[in-house]
């Protein structure tokens, strides 16, 4: 490759990792943001702002631990990362956040990450480049343990939450004070998201740099990298992955404000407590699991088990099906060389804008949130068959009344 | 082999669990201290006006306690997140 097509081919993969970065920050603002807007503790609008702001802020301060990504899931010093092969993976787990977050299901971003860069390994150095183990060490077992974990922590602080400000019929609570609790704890789960995710890009870019000959690996990060990569998460935010914030704050489980504080704090406890111990668990499964808890936590509150059901399928989907995509994109960039990485890059634009044009069919923002409110629970984000198959019914009915 | 450390889950569990449990408590307590002084605050119209007004002082300070117990945990998390994150590389 000459110096030309390798400067041609990083470029493309900074790209595609800044646009991995974005999509990261959209699918993961209701991790954060959910449950304050369900309660109509910040209005939509502000709640992506604040979130926003703080995953930007959260992204420079966290620049050291970027030097390293926790791709250990991969043999790779077996295989060498290459540029090609980065981009492979970036491929895969863009196109899987992209479909979950179609789906409106809240799946794990970094082991979309992880998947694609695995399917991509395995076309480049085949099952020795696997680390199965660590696969089972650092994504299944945690995948198992994140949601239980913060659903008994939610589970009990709602329940106790609830005990300890009840009082008779027609008095007073008070409990709509829990919404000045949840513009704090949600922001502190919004910042840790910010220190936690936003280095996985910085650190895909600075290998891509280094695997490029761009960098040397004991210099540090470059300032751009970092500027790049925040202002890509805090984009992303900010434009708000309403779809998926619809399923986690409306979804999963009726929530009212102290259950709403109680399952941010059970999410920011468990994400830092694992953080801080080196057991590290994913911040959407451990939402899930809060927001799960929280609904089980107050007598009278339902929770969807159907969804519940659809979103654990996701996660443990997420892996095998992002690996599937960079796989097959592993394929044309090994094969077809800077041809097939062209071509690697206008299919997954095309899958992409494909991807964006189906969304706009059944479209989800800020606005369905003032319409919906928090009283309208239970709808959950709608397949194109399931809106055609209501809006015939609808016909029918009207037909019915004329006659 | 596969390792797990199970020592560090069921620290990390204890640790959520029992941290999370304390804040919300805190802070339940601080809005029950307060929905008190509120109701006396109704009720203290009559005769009783000042031993109300003394009761509803001590249920504001006290709440303003609880909300800032909880809030420091909080605080602390907020600090663990800047110090940690610059300090060990995963």
């Amino acid at each position: 490759m000459d110096s030309s097509t390798t400067l041609l081919v990083v470029a493309l993969v900074v790209a595609l990792a800044l646009f991995f970065d974005f999509t990261n920050g959209f699918h993961d603002t209701a991790n954060a943001m959910a449950t304050p807007i369900a309660t109509g503790a910040m209005k939509p609008r502000t709640a992506v702002i604040v979130a926003a702001i703080m995953n930007l802020v959260g992204a420079f301060i966290s620049t050291a631990v970027a030097k390293t990504i926790s791709v250990d899931t991969i043999n790779g010093d077996l295989i060498g990362w290459g540029p090609a092969m980065i981009f492979a993976g970036l491929t895969g787990a863009i196109l899987w956040n992209l479909t979950t977050w179609f789906l409106g299901l809240p799946s794990s971003s970094s082991h979309a990450l992880f998947g694609g860069l695995i399917g991509a390994a395995f076309v480049y150095g085949g099952m020795d480049a696997i680390n199965f183990v660590k696969i089972i060490e650092k994504v299944l077992i945690p995948a198992l343990f994140a949601p239980f974990i913060a659903g008994v922590a939610a589970w009990l602080s709602t329940s106790l939450a609830y005990i300890i400000t009840s009082r008779s019929k027609n008095v007073a609570t008070g409990r709509g004070r829990f919404k000045i609790g949840q513009m704090f704890s949600s922001s502190l789960v919004a910042l840790s998201h910010g220190t936690n995710d936003a280095q996985k890009t910085m650190g895909v870019i600075t290998l891509v740099l280094i695997a490029g000959g761009m960098q040397t690996a004991e210099a540090p990060i470059p300032f751009w990298v970092i500027l790049s990569a925040a202002l890509a998460i805090g984009l992303g935010t900010f434009s708000g992955g309403w779809r998926i914030i619809k399923t986690m704050g409306h979804g999963l489980a009726e929530i009212r404000p102290a259950q709403g504080f109680a399952s941010e704090v059970a999410t920011g406890s468990t994400i830092l407590a694992s953080s801080y111990l080196g057991f590290a668990l994913s911040t959407t499964q451990v939402a899930s699991g809060s927001v799960i808890g929280s609904g089980l936590g107050r007598t009278g509150a339902q929770v969807r088990w159907g969804k519940a059901g659809q979103i654990v399928i996701g996660w443990f989907l997420t892996l095998p099906a992002a690996a599937v995509v960079g796989m097959l994109s592993a394929l044309l960039t090994r094969g077809l060389g800077t041809t097939g990485l062209v071509l690697d890059a206008i299919l997954a634009l095309i899958l992409i804008v494909w991807i964006f044009q189906a969304s706009r069919k059944n479209k989800i923002n800020h606005k369905s949130f003032a319409e919906s409110g928090v009283e309208e629970v239970g709808v959950a984000i709608q397949s194109p068959r399931q809106v055609r198959k209501a809006t015939k019914k609808a016909e029918q009915k009207i037909q019915k009344g004329k006659k | 082999m596969i390792e797990i450390k199970w020592n560090d889950l069921i620290l990390v569990a204890g640790t959520a669990i029992g941290v999370s449990a304390f804040i919300v408590t805190f802070f339940a307590i601080g809005i029950r201290l307060l929905a008190n002084a509120q109701h006396l605050a109704i009720a203290g119209k009559g005769k009783k006006k000042k031993d109300h007004f003394v009761a509803q002082v001590a249920y504001r300070l006290s709440a303003a306690l609880s909300f800032l117990v909880s809030s420091s945990v909080m605080l602390y998390g907020l600090y663990i997140i800047v110090t940690f994150s610059k300090a060990v590389p995963k």
